[in-house]
């Protein structure tokens, strides 16, 4: 209904002459010069700590204004003192990593103990309230995936179908309500053209999502599970030799999944006549000192680890070769598979790979 | 009447210059006439004696005689018979008579000047006894038009020599109680000539009066529908009342003369922009007006998202809006106001047509009587054709497009009786658009009503409503890969009765029950088959009974003082069948925190409410021509408007009271100065009101209300805070009229949970999406001509509150996320803009039998593209969405 709302306010920038009217169709859009931009920059606290023996991160940072041309500009916290409390006293402090990343190795989160995040910088303290494992759920991501053609509507009103690769994660039902949130990884093989047979493992930028499910107790419907589609992946040279979509599966609390899909309904907002009202999304950080709430939000999850691998020889795709030129004097990707653009790119396969 | 007195004058002429020496053979007549109007007495002479009386009709209208003759010269007998009221006959010959003024008749009376007040007339007898000096008697009767017989609301009715008055009701009916004895009542109407009758008043006794419209109608138009110096005189304080008259005068948008959006030039009254459905009446939403129409409960008062009215305005007689100062206990069920339309009856003698034609609609209406004076008919419509334009337009999207609406109306009154009579009316509205071909939004209002007002004694009227009605809505895809049908409806059914009694000396009491049974069905979403991820929904019907009994007295308690006080008693029963969901208690609300479902049976009670009204006013006269009022009033409501949007759309939810959802009340406190200068032709007014509201529904950040199966999660119950400071000034005579309202008012909500990431800005006041302090609108009218009038009206108001992004931060895999201000923590610039349109009119004489008017006007006279909303792209920089530069359009109106 929203994507069927937003389509529908997508029209513009016209001006009909004289006669004008219609309305919303034939209303007219202008940039207009107003500031309403914050005086002092939030702390942004953003991370969790999860059941499993693993590095715990949280990530710190200001917000920004915005510049001339709209573009964000990331505002790292690098010289925060950050450590997780649990409610027996102890504490555990995380290190920076650089870049506003702060962690620790040395602890998981434990049943019925509760934790919370202290971030001490400059002369203010921020501080998340406790949070506590959620109920114990089946847990364990099983993922699958089926070669699909996702059609769409494009700009010009044409129907344009992609084939590509549905991801799904297979929910048991349960008696009580369980929250999910999966953060995926998109990994794939990069194979310079003209050095066959030396293969880099590229993790792919993220995709800007928030996959999050509501998994209401007592599910409807047959069976004792059901699969809820995670993501699509397109076909392309990526996916020719062996694609992970790895998925840390997360279960949430109630409070925590609201916040998350708050932001997930944020973040699809177009700005139409017919879009809810943009609102302010509070979490539970906050400074100590004067109760003001902090952006972000502190979590303490259940956490399981789903993959699924396939490549051109499992799709009824054929997939068409990288356009590679004759080998220039300018290393490329061409020609080094090293530098293929991505968050990590590694030489060697990860030891978790099929 | 044009022909008669050309021949009259011509006869005159002729006297005149051959002079009276004639002797003429008299003839003998026998007669006895009881009171009848002097014009039948004429009349039926002239047919029984075969002679011809030649007068001036405008002398003698109206006037009621009883005179006798026993064998007495026909002259001799009209003498006596005329002489009363300052006129005499002369023979001119043995078969025409020529009536003439004596010195004693006042000839500028009639017909030149309507508010002068008339003095020499018959004295009719009313009632019987001797009138012992110092007692009370009530006099009532009806008030109608004399063209067409329909009976006329809120003409006045006041006695000259005891200073009292009152106005005719809904039905046209009056009621007056005054000393007996000598004296001069004077009947009155917008647009119509006074009529002065001098009666003896003995014991209680009815009147009929007809009035006639002024000689040019131009002329006679002013900007109120009641006595000079009603507003200082009346109970009335937070009302507007505004005759046809008054709204076809201001300029037009899209050359049609609209109620709504002339209501919005009224103190008090705004809306969140131009084009925006709906109006916000002293701090409430858009979901807290009641609209009737003839009575009928109407959902959604605009057809294409608010350019234009519901209200067809060939058939609209006039419009009051209550704005919850001082609502009559008769009406409630919403917060801040009640908007009350009346439409016209049809004419009781002959067949009229009226209608206009505009650059995207057409209107034509058209009346008459079914059995003359007894039945009448009245049916009208008005149809769109806006697409052309769409057509047009160089531009794919716009040119799939399509947006059109009609509306119809019919009305047929019957008088069985002079005591009883019956409406019965039908409404039919629809609108369908339709963007970029793919997607159709439909909606549309069906009502019917059948009203019968029964006369049990002068002192004792009955009104009975019965009515149906229904607003639907439904949104289709018929194209491309997710089609759906989203289907919605309200229906409701309702019978009211009321009671108006006049028999305690000084006291009008009112009394009344009233009964609805509403079926909300919020909506059906079916995926056609084959739909690519879409799944059905359907929320369950909710059903609900709302019930209620009110009397009041209009208590007046000296000359200086009067009172009106009155209750309502409100009742509202959710009934089943349904399922109520129940939540854990504890922790926020949400489809995860469901518990159990408990299940009622058809017809079954799930929840009921129920409350007192109480409403107060009073006024104190500090001279004739100042008055000071106060009222207290208290509304309840159990019907609520959802909407998070930042215009009311027609597709927004309306929610019951219900299980989880409780009835919002509103308690409104307001003092008025009422002051009129210069012989009542400037009216001032100063209002202050105050109003707190409890248990309005606000809505959660991020609220989905459309196709929610549990709403209730997502909504929050507030309390309101309005108040505000409405300032009018009046000229309602001269060459230039017009009036200067201004208004500073502030609305402030706020909305905790007892889940502080729910509560809405931190728990404290916010500032209302349509708090919008300055308000301020000038409207005038300059005659340049006894058929050309210029019209202008400015207004200017404070920009509308809006959420804005104040900084982006990144969060979890989303790179940047806007950070929005609190609710409604910014403005958008301020709005003002200039109308102005000249109408020009043709045949508005009296007697010519096709009127005509062109009407030009500009919207938007120096083209400000007033922001309509500001919304944000995806790098957060703000985009101004205007809806309407400058706009000229042209109408022809028609009358026949």
């Amino acid at each position: 209904m929203r994507r069927e709302m937003n389509k529908i306010m997508k029209t513009n920038r016209f001006w009909v002459s004289s006669l004008v009217l219609l309305i919303i169709v034939s209303s007219c859009r202008d940039p207009i010069d107003l500031k309403f931009e914050a005086e002092d920059p939030k702390v942004v606290i953003d991370g969790f700590i999860t059941d499993q023996f693993r590095p715990q991160t949280v990530r710190l940072s200001y917000s920004s204004g915005f510049t001339e041309e709209g573009f964000f500009e990331p505002n790292p916290i690098e010289n925060a003192l950050v450590r997780i409390e649990d409610d027996q006293g102890e504490s555990f402090d995380l290190t920076h990593q650089g870049n506003g990343l702060y962690e620790s190795t040395s602890f998981f989160a434990e049943e019925g103990k509760s934790y919370r995040v202290v971030v001490n910088l400059e002369s203010e303290e921020y501080a998340s309230t406790f949070e506590q494992l959620p109920a114990e759920a089946p847990q364990n991501a099983t993922l699958s995936y089926q070669a699909e053609e996702k059609e769409e509507l494009s700009g010009n009103g044409l129907i344009v179908s992609d084939d590509g690769v549905g991801v799904y994660a297979n929910i048991a039902k349960s008696d009580q309500t369980v929250y999910y949130q999966w953060l995926i990884q998109e990994w794939f093989i990069a194979e310079a053209f003209f050095s066959p047979g030396i293969f880099c493992y590229v993790k792919d930028f993220d995709v800007p999502r928030v996959v999050v499910l509501e998994d209401q107790a007592r599910q409807e419907g047959e069976g004792d599970s059901y699969d809820f589609r995670l993501g699509f992946v397109p076909v392309s040279v990526k996916t020719k030799r062996d694609f992970a979509f790895v998925a840390n599966q997360l279960i949430l609390t109630q409070e925590a999944f609201e916040y998350w899909n708050d932001i997930k309904e944020q973040s699809q907002t177009v700005g139409s006549l017919f879009d809810s009202a943009p609102f302010t999304i509070i979490g539970n950080v906050f400074n100590t000192n004067t109760d003001e709430a902090a952006l972000g939000y502190f979590g303490v999850y259940r956490e399981s680890i789903g993959r699924t691998f396939f490549s051109e020889a499992e799709l009824p795709y054929p997939i068409t070769d990288y356009p590679c030129n004759p080998p220039p004097v300018v290393p490329n990707i061409c020609t080094d598979c090293s530098l293929w653009a991505g968050e990590i790119n590694l030489g060697f396969k990860p030891n978790w790979w099929r | 009447m044009t022909h008669r007195l050309l021949v009259f004058l011509m006869v005159l002429m002729l006297v005149s210059t051959l002079a009276s020496a004639q002797r003429v053979t008299p003839i003998k007549i026998t007669e006895s006439f009881a009171q009848q109007p002097i014009e039948r007495v004429l009349s039926s002479i002239e047919s029984k004696y075969n002679v011809r009386v030649f007068y001036n009709p405008d002398w003698v209208r109206g006037i009621i005689i009883s005179e006798q003759a026993n064998d007495e010269s026909l002259t001799d007998f009209l003498n006596k018979l005329l002489g009363n009221v300052g006129l005499k006959v002369e023979a001119y010959d043995a078969a025409n008579l020529v009536v003439l003024p004596t010195e004693n008749f006042n000839r500028n009376v009639r017909g030149a000047d309507d508010t002068a007040v008339e003095a020499t007339e018959t004295v009719l007898e009313i009632g019987s006894g001797t009138g012992v000096a110092g007692r009370v008697a009530t006099l009532s009767g009806y008030v109608k038009d004399g063209r067409n017989g329909e009976t006329i609301i809120g003409a006045s009715i006041y006695s000259l020599e005891n200073e009292k008055g009152t106005v005719t009701n809904g039905q046209g009916f009056f009621n007056l109680e005054i000393p007996t004895g000598r004296q001069r009542i004077r009947f009155s109407f917008i647009g119509f000539e006074d009529e002065v009758r001098e009666i003896n008043l003995r014991s209680d006794g009815a009147i009929n009066v007809e009035l006639f419209e002024g000689v040019v109608s131009l002329e006679s138009v002013t900007v109120t529908g009641e006595a000079p110096d009603e507003n200082v005189r009346s109970l009335d304080m937070g009302v507007e009342k505004l005759t046809i008259n008054t709204i076809k005068k201001l300029p037009r948008l899209l050359g049609e003369a609209d109620v709504v959006k002339s209501l919005v030039l009224l103190p008090g009254i705004t809306t969140v922009g131009e084009g925006a459905a709906g109006y916000n009446v002293r701090g409430g939403s858009v979901g807290e007006n009641l609209i009737l129409q003839d009575g009928a409960e109407v959902f959604n008062s605009s057809h294409l998202f608010g350019f234009f009215s519901a209200f067809n305005p060939d058939l609209v007689r006039g419009v009051s809006l209550y704005k919850g100062g001082s609502v009559p206990a008769d009406l409630g069920g919403r917060l801040s106001s009640i908007l009350d339309v009346q439409l016209r009856e049809g004419n009781y003698k002959k067949i009229e047509g009226n209608g206009g034609i505009g650059l995207l609609t057409s209107r034509l209406a058209l009346e008459g009587p079914i059995v003359t004076d007894k039945t009448s008919f009245l049916v009208g419509g008005r149809a769109s054709y806006s697409d052309w334009i769409l057509n047009r337009v160089d531009d794919v999207d716009l040119r799939q497009s399509s947006a059109s609406f009609y509306d119809a109306n019919i009305k047929i009154s019957h008088e069985i009786n002079p005591n009883n009579k019956i409406f019965l009316t039908g409404y039919s509205s629809q609108d369908r658009f339709s963007l970029a071909s793919d997607t159709t939004f439909n909606y549309g209002t069906d009502l019917a009503s059948l009203k019968w007002n029964h006369l049990f004694s002068p002192q004792v009227f009955l009104s009975t409503t019965a009515t149906i009605g229904n607003y639907s809505y439904d949104v289709t895809d018929e194209e491309g890969l997710n089609q759906f049908e989203l289907n919605s409806k309200i229906d409701y059914r309702s019978l009211e009765s009321s009671l108006e009694v006049d028999i305690l000396d000084s006291h009008k009491l009112t009394m009344g029950v009233k009964a609805t049974l509403y079926e909300n069905y919020q909506g059906d979403f079916v995926p056609a088959e084959g739909s690519f991820n879409l799944t059905q929904v359907n929320i369950p019907k909710e059903k609900a009974i709302e019930s209620a009994a009110y009397i009041s007295d209009e208590w007046d308690v000296s000359d200086n003082v009067s009172l009106s006080l009155g209750v309502r008693y409100s009742d509202w029963r959710n009934i089943g069948a349904r399922d109520v969901f129940l939540y854990q208690q504890g922790v926020p609300m949400t489809t995860g925190s469901i518990i159990d479902t408990l299940s009622f049976e058809h017809g079954e009670e799930i929840q009921s409410y129920a409350g007192l009204e109480p409403r107060a006013s009073l006024r104190l006269s500090m001279d004739a021509s100042t008055s000071v009022k106060v009222s207290y009033n208290r509304m309840r409501q159990y019907m609520h408007l959802v909407s998070n949007t930042v215009a009311v759309t027609p597709i927004d939810v309306w929610q019951m009271s219900n299980y989880h959802i409780r009835p919002a009340v509103s308690d409104q406190y307001s003092i008025g100065l009422f002051k009129n200068f210069s012989d009542n032709t400037i009216e001032t007014s100063l209002e202050y009101y105050h109003k707190d509201t409890r248990d309005v529904l606000d809505f959660k950040g991020g609220a989905k209300l459309l196709l929610n199966e549990t709403l209730e999660t997502d909504l929050l119950q507030g309390v309101g805070r309005a108040w505000g400071i409405e300032f009018l000034i009046k000229k309602k005579e001269g060459v230039l009229t017009g009036w200067l309202s201004y208004t500073y008012s502030r609305t402030k909500l706020r909305a905790i949970s007892e889940f502080p990431n729910e509560t809405v800005n931190q728990g404290e006041f916010y500032a209302a999406n349509y708090d919008k302090p300055h308000d301020l609108t000038i409207v005038a009218e300059y005659r340049l001509g006894k058929r050309v009038t210029l019209n202008g009206n400015f207004t200017y108001s404070t920009g509308r509150p809006i959420t804005a992004p104040t900084s982006s931060y990144s969060i979890g895999q989303l790179r940047s996320l806007a950070d929005y201000s609190r609710r409604n923590q910014f403005r958008i610039p301020d709005f003002h803009r200039l109308d102005i349109s000249l109408t020009v009119g043709r045949g508005f004489k009296k007697a010519r039998k096709y009127k005509s008017e062109w009407n030009f006007a500009i919207y938007n006279v120096y083209g400000r593209r007033n922001a309509y909303s500001i919304f944000f792209d995806e790098s957060s920089n703000a985009n101004k969405l205007s809806i309407l530069g400058m706009f000229p359009s042209i109408s022809y109106n028609f009358n026949f």
